[in-house]
């Protein structure tokens, strides 16, 4: 080892300072944790805005994160430099190819472990403006520090943001579980179906969806798979639905992104370096261009919905997802969901009665399926929509206070997850 | 097939697969097979234009080769430029023209109804042509012997890396790279394949992220103000990394095949006068014009008024080789006049770049917006009707000069974007030495153009702007 050498010496010290810093945390992290809790513990709690509980346990796992971090980055430096000193007698293409491919291994590599954790994606936390991705992966990734209640998650697409409240929720609920909401805008039963794959190894308690005529009859998917979509996914979809698949560049953005995790970190990487105006315009377009008139966009919406090969998909997604859950020991909470009357008349009456039959049929096969009906539910009326699929605030709020109820009632009254087989 | 497609990445393997265990000679037929393809992918009923317009080309060249009489050979030569032209009149310009001559009859009254086609542009039409006239010119002019080898003619013309976007090749440099044997050395290899990651880091990133923000900017019904400059200065970064992008692509792939074409960009934006400009800027179109129209014109040897002339000829007909519309005509027409005018102001001063740096960077900040003031004109002339080709550009003239009431969030993404295409272009001769780098150099910065693709690159963007000329 040459020690007069620049780079050697950099790599030495950053090393160095790895193990420093694993010892000093294995030493005084407690105090220091204590410490930095004082300090800052109750300005966190606000900021998380209910996300978490306990800010010392917060601070903890984030100083343990940047640990992890900074040491996969070191190792990431000593294969770099060792690469480069492995290939010096090479040809200098040999030696390009081996040095670039060794890095770009590792930066995914890194990239891989990063995206595990909540500190490597607060760095593109931008308030509401942050991407969707970012919102979902630190809500997932703080899953592991929720309290120790049953774990109820929302999924689904935004109507199911829009109709419940996970804040009322844990209000209500507060002995009895704790609510994450979950939701990817645009979700169909398929997204919702490879999302739950993504996070089914926390072992969540409840898994409650909002399924609609949206999630059941326009189209094959939206722009979740892109994030979430892996090859063994994939494969799975392929075998286990005989609906056929097409593999569109939403698809195959979630393959590349599941190979080169850089990829699939892409527009929030985008929006935080470039700023969220830019990627926001896309939306600011389409809002643009949609039609005024509720009623006239509501005859324009309708046309997207189809009873096809598209929504056989999404029916075999469906209990695909009930049949994961059964095996995680999850309690599957389906409520029928509503659109906008404008919308819902202008929809052939046998979507409604298709979805109505599949909850029905689902709830009898799975013993871990529970359906609200929607005549159990808080009526909907058109002033309660602020669009064609999103209910306004204080529907919002009547809403999610009687989920809460009906969760007392039909989860809550005997202690424990209903059916499944947990393990 | 776009550069920038995954099946694109796949022929090029393919290509590159078979290309590497054949014979020169089967080398050649397979650069031809694989140019064919290339173009047929787009629309295959044009691979018979491409070969009627190469064949024509040289038989004519042939002809010109074994013909003495002055006249006959003016004749020949006559026929390819009717032949090349009328092939890119016919296709490009017909439906402009007719429309144009209507539109011109009923200003004094004539009932006229033109007579317009529904024709489409074949792709990279006005490249391959350029590149074909020039041939037959050059052998006209004695400056080559016409090519023997039909094959490695049609391939000289079809070239694929080049043939729907430039660099327009000029044959004395071409033709003989293709007749020799060619050795792929790694340096060349290494070479080409950052010429690809630069080329598709300025494609990506920077064109395909300011192509939305531009789109939305030359479409917009909003009462503009100053902000709207930044709209003006993202489509001046968002063409700058396309084409150069789309040439720097060309170059790189061309390279692993042991072929070398020829620079196409320099820097631009950092050039303080027209005629520099044009000297860093689609140089291979530039120096087509210079030698192929304005030299014959007589070019600056017949007194001023004739320079003068001469050049606003050349620039306008340049102009509207970019495209058949008023915007293009009328931005040839600016660049006409720019360059008539700086050439008469800065006449007998040097135009080397000397001077000091804050001078020349205040020269080249303030020559920046004469060159936006043109991209204005020039991206007018993608709005689809004259009607609103006028109608934004005198939303952008009247508009700009109105105070903002805030500054708009886009200004950051269109300055960070602004400045890599800046570096790329204060760094141009720098990155065509790749090669000579030190290895951890070249390992980082490597390294850092793959990783701002993976993190910044927009992969379902538009295809490259210049395929529509």
């Amino acid at each position: 080892m040459n020690w007069q050498n620049a780079s050697t010496r950099l790599i030495a010290a950053f090393l160095f300072g790895t193990m420093a810093g694993w010892f000093v945390f294995a030493l005084w992290g407690d105090w220091a944790v204590g410490w930095m809790d004082g300090l800052l513990g109750e300005r966190i709690s606000r900021a998380g805005e209910g996300k978490f509980n306990d800010s010392r346990r917060f601070i903890e796992d984030r100083v343990c994160e940047a640990l992890i971090l900074w040491t996969w980055f070191a190792l990431f430096l000593v294969a770099f430099a060792a690469a480069e000193r492995w290939m010096r007698d090479r040809s200098m293409l040999w030696r390009l190819a081996t040095v670039v491919g060794t890095a770009v291994v590792f930066l995914q590599l890194w990239f891989a472990i990063a995206s595990g954790t909540v500190l490597f994606w607060m760095f593109f936390w931008q308030g509401d403006a942050s991407h969707n991705l970012v919102r979902f992966e630190i809500k997932r990734n703080l899953l592991e520090d929720d309290p120790d209640l049953p774990q109820v998650i929302l999924m689904g697409s935004s109507q199911i943001r829009a109709q419940i409240d996970e804040q009322i929720l844990n209000a209500e609920l507060r002995d009895l579980c704790f609510t994450t909401d979950l939701n990817y805008p645009g979700s169909k039963c398929f997204d919702t179906w490879v999302v739950w794959n993504q996070i089914r190894d926390e072992r969540p308690e409840y898994l409650i969806c909002y399924l609609s005529e949206l999630d059941m009859f326009s189209g094959a998917h939206g722009p979740a798979p892109a994030y979430f979509l892996d090859w063994s996914m994939l494969i799975r979809a392929l075998r286990e639905t005989r609906a056929p698949l097409a593999l569109d560049s939403v698809l195959r953005h979630g393959l590349a992104g599941s190979t080169f995790p850089l990829l699939r970190m892409r527009e929030p990487t985008a929006a935080r370096i470039l700023g969220p105006a830019l990627l926001a315009m896309g939306q600011e377009r389409h809002n643009a261009s949609l039609e005024e008139d509720l009623s006239r966009r509501a005859a324009e919406s309708a046309g997207g919905f189809h009873v096809d090969s598209n929504s056989d998909l999404q029916k075999e997604c469906l209990f695909r997802l009930a049949h994961d859950c059964q095996k995680d020991g999850t309690v599957l909470v389906l409520l029928t969901g509503r659109l906008h009357p404008e919308l819902s008349r202008r929809l052939p009456a046998e979507m409604r009665i298709a979805l109505k039959e599949t909850l029905v049929r689902l709830e009898r096969e799975f013993p871990n399926v529970v359906v609200a009906a929607e005549d159990e539910m808080v009526p909907q009326s058109t002033t309660d929509y602020v669009d064609l699929t999103h209910i306004n605030e204080k529907a919002q709020e009547r809403y999610s206070l009687w989920l809460a109820a009906w969760m007392k009632e039909r989860l809550f009254r005997e202690s424990g997850p209903r059916g499944g087989d947990h393990d | 097939m776009e550069f920038h497609s995954l099946t694109f990445l796949a022929f090029l393997a393919v290509v590159l697969g078979v290309y590497h265990r054949v014979s020169h000679r089967l080398q050649n037929r397979t650069l031809l097979v694989a140019s064919y393809v290339f173009y047929g992918w787009w629309d295959c009923r044009f691979l018979l234009l491409l070969f009627a317009s190469s064949t024509a080309d040289y038989w004519i060249a042939r002809k010109l080769d074994a013909t003495g009489s002055s006249s006959g050979r003016r004749n020949l030569l006559l026929s390819s430029a009717l032949i090349n032209l009328g092939f890119l009149g016919f296709f490009k310009y017909f439906n402009f023209f007719a429309d144009s001559a209507g539109r011109l009859l009923g200003m004094f009254g004539f009932e006229a109804d033109p007579v317009t086609l529904q024709i489409v542009l074949p792709v990279g039409i006005s490249f391959y042509t350029f590149q074909s006239l020039g041939y037959t010119v050059d052998v006209y002019r004695g400056k080559i012997r016409a090519a023997r080898d039909f094959a490695d003619f049609l391939l000289y013309v079809s070239y694929f890396p080049q043939l729907v976007a430039g660099p327009i090749e000029r044959a004395e440099h071409l033709l003989p790279q293709l007749r020799q044997p060619r050795k792929v050395t790694s340096e060349a290899v290494a070479d080409g394949l950052w010429l690809i990651v630069v080329g598709y880091t300025k494609k990506l990133v920077i064109a395909d992220r300011l192509a939305p923000l531009v789109q939305h900017g030359f479409g917009s019904e909003e009462i503009p103000d100053l902000n709207a400059l930044l709209f003006v200065y993202a489509f001046a970064f968002q063409i700058y990394g396309d084409f150069s992008g789309y040439s720097d692509i060309a170059r790189g792939v061309s390279k692993l095949l042991g072929i070398d074409l020829m620079i196409n960009f320099r820097s631009p934006y950092l050039v303080a006068t027209p005629s520099a400009f044009w000297r860093h800027w689609h140089i291979s179109l530039s120096s087509w014009l210079r030698d192929y129209l304005y030299v014959p014109l007589g070019g600056n040897r017949k007194g001023k008024g004739r320079t003068l002339r001469n050049l606003m000829a050349t620039m306008t007909l340049g102009g509207l080789w970019h495209g058949a519309g008023v915007s293009f005509l009328l931005w040839g027409f600016y660049q006409g006049v720019a360059l008539v005018a700086f050439r008469s102001k800065r006449e007998g001063r040097r135009d080397d770049g000397q001077g000091h740096p804050l001078a020349r960077i205040a020269s080249a900040l303030l020559f920046f917006q004469v060159t936006c003031f043109g991209w204005v004109i020039f991206r007018c002339g993608a709005m689809g009707s004259t009607e609103l080709e006028f109608r934004t550009l005198e939303w952008y003239l009247t508009g700009i000069w109105h105070p903002p009431s805030g500054w708009s969030p886009l200004w950051w993404p269109v300055s960070l974007l602004g400045l890599l295409a800046v570096f790329f272009q204060w760094q141009c001769d720098e990155m065509e030495r790749f090669s000579a780098w030190s290895l951890r150099r070249q390992s980082v910065s490597m390294l850092l153009a793959i990783s701002l693709i993976a993190a910044l690159g927009v992969f379902d963007g538009g295809e490259f702007i210049y395929f529509q000329f």
